[in-house]
């Protein structure tokens, strides 16, 4: 019987056509279902699966907080399910998913559809991301002055509109 | 005294098919006093005339443009009930959902808002096959920092308090901002599995910029209105940090008009802060990634 694992990494409402496209992808597999402890108790309603388990961490899915409480060492896959097309946005639970190390990882997108995504494309994704940030810090760093300076006179501002009302 | 016990409050656009389905299901609600109020939001598919001819109980109020989520505070003004029941136009509760909701209003008076256990429409009829009923007993409240604006109920006295949206959003965040409202007044936020609402989910694989930007401009008002100082500073510098990271990324210029509309109004916004006491904003966790996964 293979072992599937779900992130919950959208909305419950995305997750309600993803549960059942995995279902039928993997017909007679035990499915676990990994979410975030606010959602567990919304999460336990779903027929079919075989765990519902709580992330350790508030935060994001991230490589860098793995999740200590799973039952399975290895799963045979991994779903990613995303809220858009491309995944962007989702690099963070795709490598927490690579941390995994499952013999297969799959995206989900927006209609629930589940496809598989090779290690490599995942690779390429963080490569592409490795270029940006510092791309994206100097473009910071000329932004942020002048906001910042903008921001203390809005809040200046706000605080003397408000002594007057 | 009152004897309404809830007004549900629809707010309409465009989808007059999905909003006659869901005035057809809010008639088999069981177990207590309802009016029903449609805002329109100026529809021009014909949604406020069907209302009109087809729920001659339903109140309506057509207006002329498309104001956003103020359109809500419209219909939250009119309401005569002791509780409101907050709907999208293609949401419904489930027919024993009002009976629990004013049940549990009833139990705890600590209880400004009652959050739905929002579930998507594609599966009402499956899953009311599978599950048996819940009840509050088989699933008590539980409690949380936030609420799905597709199914909630609120204490009327609450809005009258605390206010209803905030208008300057005109969409997306704005639960949350209602949320810290509720939770700064000292009142709870109830969510039973119990208590089940349904919401049309009809994903589109397409571009859309109005989500991302939406998200984006509104997080920043959100941190800039009910954050502590040391939070706001700590928390608006990331959000600027991951838009010019996500604009890189997604070769796309959406994030930076964002932080631009959202400096360009920034004196309104900080005229209307009234920060949260650090031990309650330190409880809740703010998915900032959320504003960086609608771009499509």
């Amino acid at each position: 019987m293979a072992s599937v694992l779900i992130i919950r990494s959208v909305s419950l409402q995305q997750l309600d056509n993803t549960i059942k496209q995995v279902q039928s992808v993997f017909p007679g597999s035990s499915i676990d279902l990994l979410t975030h402890e606010h959602a567990l108790e919304q999460c336990r309603k779903y027929a079919g699966l075989r765990r519902v388990i709580p992330y350790e961490h508030s935060k994001d899915f991230s490589p860098l907080r793995p999740a200590g409480n799973l039952p399975e060492k290895h799963y045979d896959a991994v779903i990613v399910p995303f809220s858009n097309i491309s995944g962007a946005g989702f690099l963070n639970v795709l490598l927490f998913a690579l941390r995994l190390r499952p013999k297969r990882i799959y995206s989900g997108n927006l209609a629930g559809t589940v496809t598989p995504l090779s290690k490599m494309r995942i690779a390429l994704r963080l490569l592409a991301s490795l270029i940006c940030w510092p791309l994206a810090l100097g473009v910071f760093l000329i932004l942020a002055p002048p906001s910042i300076l903008w921001l203390s006179v809005s809040a200046l501002y706000g605080r003397l509109r408000k002594r007057k009302t | 005294m009152n004897d309404l016990q809830v007004s549900a409050v629809v707010l309409s656009f465009n989808r007059r098919e999905e909003l006659a389905y869901s005035l057809g299901r809010l008639q088999e609600v069981t177990g207590v006093s309802l009016e029903i109020i449609v805002v329109d939001n100026g529809s021009k598919d014909g949604s406020a005339e069907m209302v009109a001819a087809e729920f001659p109980r339903v109140r309506l109020l057509a207006l002329p443009e498309n104001i956003g989520v103020a359109a809500y505070n419209r219909g939250f003004f009119q309401a005569r009930g002791q509780f409101i029941l907050i709907l999208d136009d293609d949401s419904f509760p489930a027919p024993d959902a009002l009976e629990k909701m004013v049940e549990l209003f009833n139990a705890d008076p600590d209880i400004g808002l009652v959050a739905f256990d929002v579930r998507s429409f594609d599966h009402y009829d499956r899953k009311s096959e599978q599950k048996e009923p819940l009840s509050l007993e088989t699933a008590p409240p539980s409690y949380l920092l936030g609420f799905n604006g597709a199914g909630a109920g609120v204490r009327k006295e609450i809005l009258d308090q605390v206010g209803g949206y905030p208008e300057e959003f005109f969409l997306y965040w704005n639960e949350q901002d209602l949320a810290m409202r509720i939770l700064a007044a000292g009142r709870r936020i109830a969510y039973s599995a119990a208590i089940v609402a349904y919401h049309r989910y009809a994903p589109k694989n397409r571009d859309s910029r109005r989500g991302p930007f939406f998200y984006t401009r509104n997080l920043f008002w959100i941190f800039w209105k009910h954050l502590p100082w040391p939070d706001l500073v700590r928390r608006s510098l990331r959000l600027g940090l991951l838009c010019c990271y996500h604009s890189l990324a997604q070769l796309t210029t959406v994030y930076l008009q964002a932080l631009a509309a959202a400096l360009f109004r920034a004196p309104d916004i900080f005229r209307r802060r009234r920060a949260l006491k650090p031990e309650l904003a330190r409880r809740f966790r703010i998915p900032m990634g959320l504003s960086f996964i609608l771009f499509r």
